[in-house]
């Protein structure tokens, strides 16, 4: 009989599209492929995914729930922390998840810290005693929630922040297996008393764009060389993008634009067009918004270059992964290539430390010709090593060994 | 007349005069570039050397004709005399009239540019000019797409220099331009006037907030870009490093003066009736920026105080952003509605006899890029007291007097002190005339000839790393507004 692992998270995964839902959505694609039933569980917020497809299993945190409060304040962008107390404090709550649960449990994957009390909390009934309890760290959040709440001048932050904190370092420190996704975050979780680690980094699905729909682009998008950003409409991804490339976009030629692409759009557009060169930047601007992954990865084929303007926070990003792996130029903060390290000599990726520097990557990258790193053997094999299935294929693996070497 | 259309002038009589036949003229307009013949070009520099118009030798034909210039002056004797109406009326009603006629100000003047395109065409129509028609530089459409133009149809070509001292950021769009330099390998050198839209926008009409992109795609077509100005050098400078854009070559050509030679008794009555009367003088546009707000509080405070027998301050210059207002307070504000005199147009002669018979100049701009009040009264032998910013220190060097352009009492002070000891005027005047030896236009135009014609001699520079064949010996050059 296949063993089963329950994947619980925060946000659903049948049709994903951030960096989150990808990561976890390729985890359990590993777990199939190593053999595994998945199963998953999101306590999602229906004002953020109310309008994708939902698995069965989903359960809503509802708008009206007393557990929208954080101990009676309304407070923003902490749903996540909440949803798992909803699940696990709320009697009603955790029925309906009771209700869902699958009858065989053997692992429990708990991406990012939120639900970790629910996962421990489920392992406390007799059925499931056995379970695996997995941590996975995409992240380590508290900095993260800390620079977010703080760009919003959010009230009372660092209470916050501080059980966020807590919440992290006991996630660690009791699950049965700890998963990062970089180096430098693995030794957070080993500091913070994690018995067994293990690095499964961000990974790329590969794509290939049909010929009419690089037709379609090639003639929508600018004739000369162009820069693409894609990215979710996470708050750190618009709100730190002057401090990475400057209040001006006047590096791009007339003729080129930045392309942009995701949730990140309008924000971004909105952002950019208040700073003191409003109308420069918007003349530079090209909006795609949300694009399906057939346009997506014709326009990822497209792209002169990549760039990558993420000022901090830990984990590694997904975009990165998708832009080293495109064999283009690549232009990033020194953050953005956290997990990469590996490949940031390669001679299309461009690290800057500064905004002067990024603006003059970009006016040298849009002059170069294309880059042809596809072409070099090197090139190619540090490129496989990119792709999800050898990111996270050690993790399905691992797991199967702590259940054997525990029965 | 504006600093670029004296460039122009200055150059194309220069050119006109000292340098090869293969040196064509062109003019700009929404439309296109139009062919300028030398023979059109000569023409009309003898008319404005025999008749001292205002008008340049690139605006339209029509602008050299009296009746343009008439049309002018009657549109803004229209201006003055609803500003003097209103000003009987009460306040909060005058005040609501001018935010009427504030906020509908672009409408009005598209209309009155509207009628003035409507009377060329009409002129067109009936007698066709003698030019050659070349076709506009194709707008980028969203997506930055452009085409090639088909190859007898452009007046630029691979090697060639195309020279513009016209004012670039406002009418031109750069971004074409770009491309086709791209496509077909001719470089460029524009220029840079006034840097104060782009440093203080919030004094300027709204549509200044979009000049970043034209200096932007400027800087991205520019092989060069003169300056004139070393204020305007550094700013510009500061400025593209800011906006992240590529810093072409940025060379500094010290204008020269605006003023024309005076011949006596060619002035109108107004004008003749301030020049039997002592007064101070400044010439600038009635605008925001240029701080008249200062002079006026000055003089209300001079008058507060008692003094006596104070000259007229006489504002020349038409009505800019945000000019109205300040003209219609001074107006109904008893204490100087007969001392301030604001006189919105005078021809060259008539600016140059108000130079000669004023006591000393002031310019209190709260930033001035170019100096060029500084420059007309240095040259015109006048003692100036200046605001402490922009080009003023760099122009006026230690014939001038600097204050705090937003010190009142400053300003108050040394108007007072310098009309009660009327020898220190003297004395300044005495150094001027002593020292001060004027830069002239024709100097202006040798040095921008010189780097023009360097320019086209070169190989091709680091600039543009799009491929260029082999560049030509020709260097076609065009002067255009």
């Amino acid at each position: 009989m296949k063993p089963t692992v329950l994947l619980l998270s925060t946000y659903p995964l049948c049709e994903p599209k951030n960096g989150g839902q990808l990561r976890l959505f390729n985890i359990g694609n590993a777990f199939a492929k190593a053999g595994w039933r998945v199963e998953s569980m999101a306590i999602y917020t229906p004002e953020a995914y109310g309008f994708d497809r939902i698995g069965w299993r989903d359960i809503a945190f509802p708008a009206a729930s007393p557990y929208r409060k954080f101990h009676g304040r309304t407070v923003p962008l902490i749903n996540d922390l909440l949803a798992g107390k909803y699940a696990t404090q709320d009697p009603r709550g955790f029925q309906k998840v009771l209700k869902k649960l699958p009858r065989q449990i053997d692992a429990i994957h708990v991406e990012q810290p939120w639900l970790w009390p629910l996962a421990c909390r489920i392992k406390q009934i007799p059925r499931y005693m056995h379970t695996c309890l997995i941590y996975g760290s995409a992240n380590v959040e508290a900095p993260l929630k800390q620079a977010i709440l703080a760009t919003y001048n959010v009230a009372h932050s660092d209470e916050i922040v501080a059980e966020i904190d807590a919440l992290e370092q006991q996630a660690a420190r009791e699950a049965d297996m700890a998963v990062a996704v970089t180096q430098a975050d693995l030794e957070v979780l080993e500091k913070w008393g994690a018995r067994r680690l293990l690095l499964a980094p961000n990974g790329i699905s590969p794509w290939c764009a049909s010929p009419a729909r690089l037709l379609r682009w090639r003639a929508e998008l600018p004739k000369s060389p162009w820069i693409f950003y894609v990215a979710s409409g996470h708050p750190p991804n618009f709100t730190e993008f002057t401090q990475c490339v400057g209040e001006s976009l006047g590096c791009i030629p007339p003729d080129s634009k930045l392309v942009i692409a995701g949730g990140v759009s309008k924000p971004l557009q909105d952002s950019l067009a208040a700073t003191r060169w409003g109308a420069l930047n918007l003349s530079r601007l090209q909006l795609l918004y949300a694009l399906p992954d057939e346009d997506l990865a014709a326009v990822k084929t497209l792209a002169h270059a990549f760039l990558l303007p993420i000022p901090y926070g830990g984990g590694s990003n997904i975009k990165t992964a998708e832009a080293l792996y495109s064999g283009a130029y690549v232009i990033g903060s020194e953050s953005a290539f956290r997990g990469f390290e590996g490949l940031m000599h390669l001679p299309e990726v461009r690290v800057a430390h500064s905004a002067s520097q990024c603006q003059l990557m970009i006016r040298e990258v849009l002059a170069c010709p294309p880059a042809r790193s596809w072409e070099n053997e090197l090139g190619r094999h540090l490129r496989k090593r990119l792709q999800w299935d050898v990111c996270l294929a050690p993790l399905p693996a691992a797991v199967t060994a702590f259940q054997r070497n525990s029965v | 007349m504006l600093p670029h259309a004296w460039a122009e002038t200055a150059f194309a009589d220069y050119a006109l005069n000292r340098a090869p036949e293969w040196i064509r003229f062109c003019r700009y307009h929404a439309s296109g570039y139009f062919e300028v013949p030398r023979s059109d070009l000569e023409l009309a520099l003898l008319r404005f050397q025999t008749t001292r118009t205002t008008c340049t030798v690139f605006e339209n034909v029509d602008s050299a004709r009296p009746l343009y210039h008439l049309l002018k002056l009657i549109e803004q004797h229209i201006v003055l005399m609803a500003l003097r109406l209103t000003g009987w009326l009460p306040g909060r009603l005058r005040r609501s009239i001018y935010r009427f006629a504030k906020d509908r100000r672009p409408a009005r003047k598209m209309i009155i540019r509207g009628c003035r395109e409507l009377w060329r065409a009409a002129k067109y129509i009936a007698h066709p000019p003698n030019t050659v028609h070349l076709p506009r530089l194709p707008a980028l459409s969203p997506s930055g797409k452009a085409s090639r133009l088909p190859e007898q149809w452009i007046p630029f070509e691979e090697g060639d220099v195309y020279l513009s001292l016209g004012d670039d950021w406002a009418l031109k769009d750069m971004g074409s331009l770009y491309e086709q330099k791209g496509i077909h390998g001719f470089k460029v050198i524009l220029s840079c006037y006034d840097m104060f839209p782009i440093n203080f926008p919030h004094l300027c009409p709204p549509e200044s907030n979009a000049l970043s992109v034209s200096v932007a795609n400027a800087a991205w077509c520019a092989d060069e870009i003169i300056c004139f100005s070393e204020c305007a050098r550094r700013d510009l400078h500061a400025l593209l490093l800011e906006l992240g854009t590529p810093v072409p070559s940025l060379i500094t050509a010290p204008p020269g003066s605006r003023l024309v030679e005076a011949p006596p008794g060619r002035c109108a009555a107004e004008v003749a009736q301030i020049l039997q009367q002592p007064y101070i003088l400044f010439v600038s546009p009635l605008e925001r920026g240029k701080n008249h707000e200062t002079l006026y509080r000055a003089y209300t405070r001079l008058v507060e105080q008692g003094m006596q027998n104070l000259p007229y301050m006489v504002f020349v210059g038409g009505m800019g952003w945000g000019g109205d207002a300040l003209v219609a307070d001074i107006l109904a504000d008893w204490r100087t509605k007969s001392l301030i005199k604001v006189i919105n147009d005078v021809s060259p002669v008539e600016l140059a006899l108000l130079y000669q018979g004023a006591l000393f100049t002031v310019a209190p701009s709260l930033y001035d890029s170019l100096g060029g009040t500084v420059i007309d009264s240095l040259a015109s032998g006048k003692f100036c007291l200046a605001s402490e910013t922009g080009a003023m220190p760099e122009t006026g060097k230690d014939w001038v007097e600097y204050l705090d352009p937003w010190n009142v009492r400053q300003w108050a002070e040394r108007l007072k002190g310098y009309f009660e000891h009327p020898e220190s005027i003297t004395a300044a005047t005495e150094k001027i005339r002593r020292e001060y030896r004027p830069v002239t236009w024709e100097s202006t135009a040798a040095l921008i000839y010189e780097r023009a014609n360097n320019m086209a001699q070169d190989e091709p520079t680091q600039a543009d790393q799009r491929p260029h064949s082999q560049s030509h010996k020709h260097a076609l050059k065009w002067s255009c507004r």
